[in-house]
This record gives structure tokens, C-alpha cells and sequence, in this order.
């Protein structure tokens, strides 16, 4: 069914959650992006009810490819709620629907931010450096009000519980996917290796965001102005986060702004600090962006591999298993560093 | 034999030619034929003989670090010889692969640990090296420019 064949049934199920008089969807199009899901943004009228007036919200759904390791629907719904309730920078979540019947696949609603998550317009962009700075604060205060979300919390019971010794059951996860690849990759081995040999304990487990960095929070008129993509989101080391947001992979050429491509690393750090009060250990972070380069590499790997099986050709997926060694060359060159460090100070 | 202009020759003014296409294109389109310029640009790189030297250089540095096969690796004495007798790559490919799934299983279990750790780095230096020759030489040369070619 196309996106316009949905509008009837969309509009009769908003009309029921919203107990409106009259609902018109004005528009539907499709969003860009989105390998795991599909996005829609809706304009709405609706008549009537507590929701009375016009609105711009996303319909997000999933799309005729899962990766492994992301979140139903209906999970991801429950991660906004508690996500919006704790005061981060989210899209309000709005009303869920299981049914697959309705359009084809389990959806949920939510608000519609404005902005823009293109990465590569983000990093180049003409930004003061006084923007530059102010953003990765705020990025990094987002990220530490994510943080300050802790266990137990019943509507995430579907979550694996959270284990105290979250490098090494990271290290487990990636080894089990690395298995169900055709090839041997023995410089990621001996970098998982390394991590499993150098694991770090956490010191506190909190809601990692799981894919917190450029591309995945909107910014509008140079103020950051959504956290977006809660698909990964786990129990883990704030760490992970932290050194995930700043791996080289992630800054999109811009490679001076170690933040992200956006900013120095200091004012996402200030940032963290002044809303957790937890001060940033930069060892953490270089252990975690090891594992943030053999992580990417296996998701890029798997990617490649939809492409390679015949699963889903796409020429994006079969070049994204060729960035591989530039995450390989991060691993060694990181623990590298991460040894010389050691070998100084003692 | 082939008539001129050869695979590498015509490949190059191919990617010419839709570089100069990238102006007209709209949006969209454009993304996918820098898509299409950068497959092409790895292809081409791929089969450059240097990228062939890297793998045998590759096998040679795999085959030091098996110490069980000593005495293969003295018959072979370099391994130019593998190239010779196997015309296609096959068996060259697949002894390429059975090597490094071996070192793989090796790294995991922790049998490198605390042996061969030069030799290893070694190895899996050049097996990135050799790789981002081919498929990102502007970042090789960003990050690690003395191993880069150009």
C-alpha cells in the first residue's frame, strides 16, 4: 500500500487516540534515510479534542530491512517516553500502533522537529567558534541528562539487563556477528583482543543512547534542537557514548573538530560535566573509541554483507564494506597511542 | 590481445567523462554518481599491479608467522612462484584466506599474546596499509602519509 493509501486509516486511528472530532491528513511524503526504518512526515489538522489544531509529526515505521540489534517499534516508543519524561531534548512521543495491519508494518507518531541532521552540511558549515562551542556543550549536556537515566525502569524491561562488565559483553556481541560473516578480519580480532584483555569496569551503568554523534540530532539556526535515532539505545557505560561521539569515523572529514567534526573535544566534555558533575576521563575515552571503531566496522561489514548475500543490492551498502580499513588503521594507531601513554608514565 | 585502449586506460576516461556529467545532474543523481566514481576509482586501483604485490607480499608475511610451515615456506623461497603457477589466483586467493581465518581463530584465543607480537603488528600494518591503497588513499595519506604511495 502507498504512503497516500495509508491516510484514511492513519487519520481514523489519530481520530481514536486523540478522541477528535475530525482528523485531516494534509500530507504525507517520505523522510530520507533511514537503512533500519521508515519516516514519514505528516501535516495534520486535527479537530476537535485535547490535540485541536494543526500539527508536523513523523510517523516512523520499520522498514523491509532490520539490522540486527536495533529496537521493535513499539520499544523504541517506550525509550522516547522515558527519554522525553527525564527532560532530554526528544521528540515527543505521541501514540503507537502494534497493529500491522493498519499500514503494513507496527508504527508509532511522534512531534516533528526542526532542523537539519545532515551530517555533511553540519560539519561544513560557516559556524562561528563561539557556535561551535556552544553546540558541543549542548550536545555534550544532553548526552549526561541521558545519562542520569538508571535502572530499574519497568517501561525498558525489555532491555538485556544491565551487566556491570559492559566492555566484555560488547566484545562477546561483536565476535558473535563477526562469526556470521563470510571472512576472517584478523585486525579487528586482535583489537577485540586487546579490548577483552585492557576491559574497563563501568562506574555507574546508565542509558547510553548507543549511536549519540553527527547525523543523529537536529540542529536549527545553530542551536541544537533534537536528539534523534534511539534505535540502539542500551544499558551501558556512559563511556561508550562519550567516546563514540568523538571517534574519528564519525567526523566526516571535518577531522581538526575531534567532537564529532563539529567542535574540540573540551566544551562537549564541560558540557558533560557541568549537567552529570562527572568529570571526563580522556583514558576512558580512548579505550571506548577502540571498541567505537571495531563496532562501526562490524555494522559496516554486516551492511556490505545485505549487499554481497544478494539480501538487498545497493551500491551505498557495497562501498560502506570498503571504509572498513580506515577504522582498522583507528585501531591500531589508537591502541598504539594508548600504549606509548602507558609506556610514559611509567 | 585486446585492441587499445586497455581495461585501465578506457576505465579512466569513463570516470572523466562522468565527472564532467556531475554539473547537470540534479541532487539526488549527484550523490549517486560520486557513488559510482568512487566504486570505479577502487576498481581501477584494485587491479593495479602494486595492489597484486601487496597480497603477495601479505601471504609471505602470513606464511613467516606459521611456524609449522617452516620448511614450505624455505621450498617456496619468496613467493613469486605462487603467482607463476597459478594463473587464475585461486589457489593463491583461497590459501590467502584459509591464512588469515587461522590468524583470526590465533588472535581470539589469546595464542599471540605474549609471542610474535612484532611480527604480528607487522602483518596486520601492511594488511591495512595495502587495503586503504586501494580503497582510500586520501585518507592513508591524512593519517598515516609514510605509507602512502603518491
Amino acid at each position: 500500500m502507498s504512503a497516500a493509501g495509508w491516510r484514511a486509516a492513519i487519520a481514523q486511528f489519530v481520530t481514536e487516540q486523540s478522541a477528535a472530532r475530525a482528523v485531516d491528513i494534509a500530507d504525507i511524503r517520505q523522510l530520507g534515510g533511514g537503512a533500519i526504518q521508515e519516516n514519514y512526515a505528516l501535516d495534520v489538522r486535527v479537530r476537535g479534542g485535547a490535540f485541536d489544531g494543526r500539527h508536523a509529526w513523523v510517523l516512523r515505521a520499520d522498514a523491509p530491512s532490520r539490522v540486527a540489534a536495533s529496537h521493535s517499534r513499539a520499544e523504541e516508543f517506550a525509550l522516547l517516553q522515558v527519554a522525553h519524561d527525564a527532560g532530554v531534548l526528544a521528540p515527543q512521543p505521541l501514540w503507537q500502533c502494534a497493529d500491522p495491519g493498519l499500514i503494513g508494518q507496527p508504527f508509532y507518531l511522534m512531534q516533528r522537529l526542526t532542523g537539519t541532521a545532515a551530517a555533511r552540511d553540519l560539519v561544513r558549515g560557516a559556524w562561528t567558534e563561539d557556535q561551535r562551542n556552544s553546540l558541543a556543550q549542548r550536545l555534550g549536556q544532553e548526552l549526561a541528562r541521558i545519562h542520569g537515566i538508571r535502572p530499574p525502569q519497568p517501561r525498558l524491561s525489555y532491555l538485556p539487563k544491565p551487566g556491570i562488565a559492559s566492555a566484555r559483553s560488547r566484545v562477546q556481541q561483536y565476535r558473535l556477528w563477526l562469526d556470521c560473516l563470510p571472512d576472517a578480519h584478523p585486525v579487528l580480532e586482535w583489537g577485540l583482543r586487546w579490548l577483552d584483555v585492557n576491559a574497563l569496569e563501568a562506574d555507574t551503568v546508565v542509558l547510553c543512547h548507543s549511536d549519540y554523534r553527527t547525523g543523529n540530532y537536529l540542529v536549527n539556526d545553530g542551536e541544537l534542537s533534537g536528539i534523534l535515532d534511539w534505535e540502539f539505545a542500551n544499558w551501558g557505560d556512559r563511556y561508550e557514548d562519550l567516546a563514540w561521539f568523538c571517534a574519528r569515523c564519525w567526523r566526516f572529514g571535518a577531522w581538526q573538530f575531534e567532537a564529532g567534526g563539529i567542535a574540540d573535544r573540551e566544551p562537549f566534555y564541560a558540557g558533560y560535566t557541568s549537567e552529570s558533575g562527572q568529570q571526563v576521563d580522556t583514558e576512558r575515552v580512548a579505550y571506548w573509541e577502540v571498541m567505537a571503531a571495531v563496532r562501526w566496522s562490524v555494522i559496516a561489514l554486516q551492511q556490505a554483507q545485505r549487499h554481497c548475500s544478494g539480501q538487498e543490492e545497493s551500491l551505498e551498502l557495497a562501498l560502506t564494506g570498503r571504509i572498513v580499513p580506515e577504522m582498522e588503521l583507528d585501531i591500531l594507531q589508537t591502541i598504539e597511542r594508548i600504549e606509548a601513554g602507558e609506556r610514559n608514565c611509567a | 590481445m585486446h585492441n587499445q585502449p586497455y581495461g585501465r586506460a578506457l576505465l579512466s576516461t569513463a570516470r572523466d567523462t562522468l565527472k564532467s556529467l556531475l554539473g547537470v545532474l540534479p541532487e539526488a543523481q549527484r550523490y549517486d554518481a560520486l557513488m559510482v566514481l568512487n566504486a570505479m576509482a577502487i576498481s581501477a586501483r584494485e587491479s593495479e599491479p602494486a595492489a597484486r604485490h601487496d597480497c603477495v607480499v601479505e601471504l609471505d608475511l602470513l606464511r613467516r608467522l606459521d611456524s609449522s610451515s617452516r620448511a614450505e615456506r624455505e621450498g617456496v623461497d619468496g613467493t613469486v612462484v605462487v603467482g607463476a603457477v597459478d594463473v587464475d589466483g585461486t589457489r593463491f586467493d583461497s590459501e590467502l584466506a584459509r591464512r588469515n581465518k587461522q590468524l583470526a581463530q590465533a588472535l581470539r584465543s589469546g595464542r599471540f599474546d605474549a609471542s610474535s607480537d612484532r611480527a604480528i603488528r607487522e602483518l596486520l600494518w601492511h594488511q591495512v596499509i595495502a587495503k586503504l591503497r586501494v580503497s582510500n588513499p586520501k585518507y592513508l595519506a591524512e593519517f598515516a602519509p609514510e605509507f602512502s604511495r603518491n
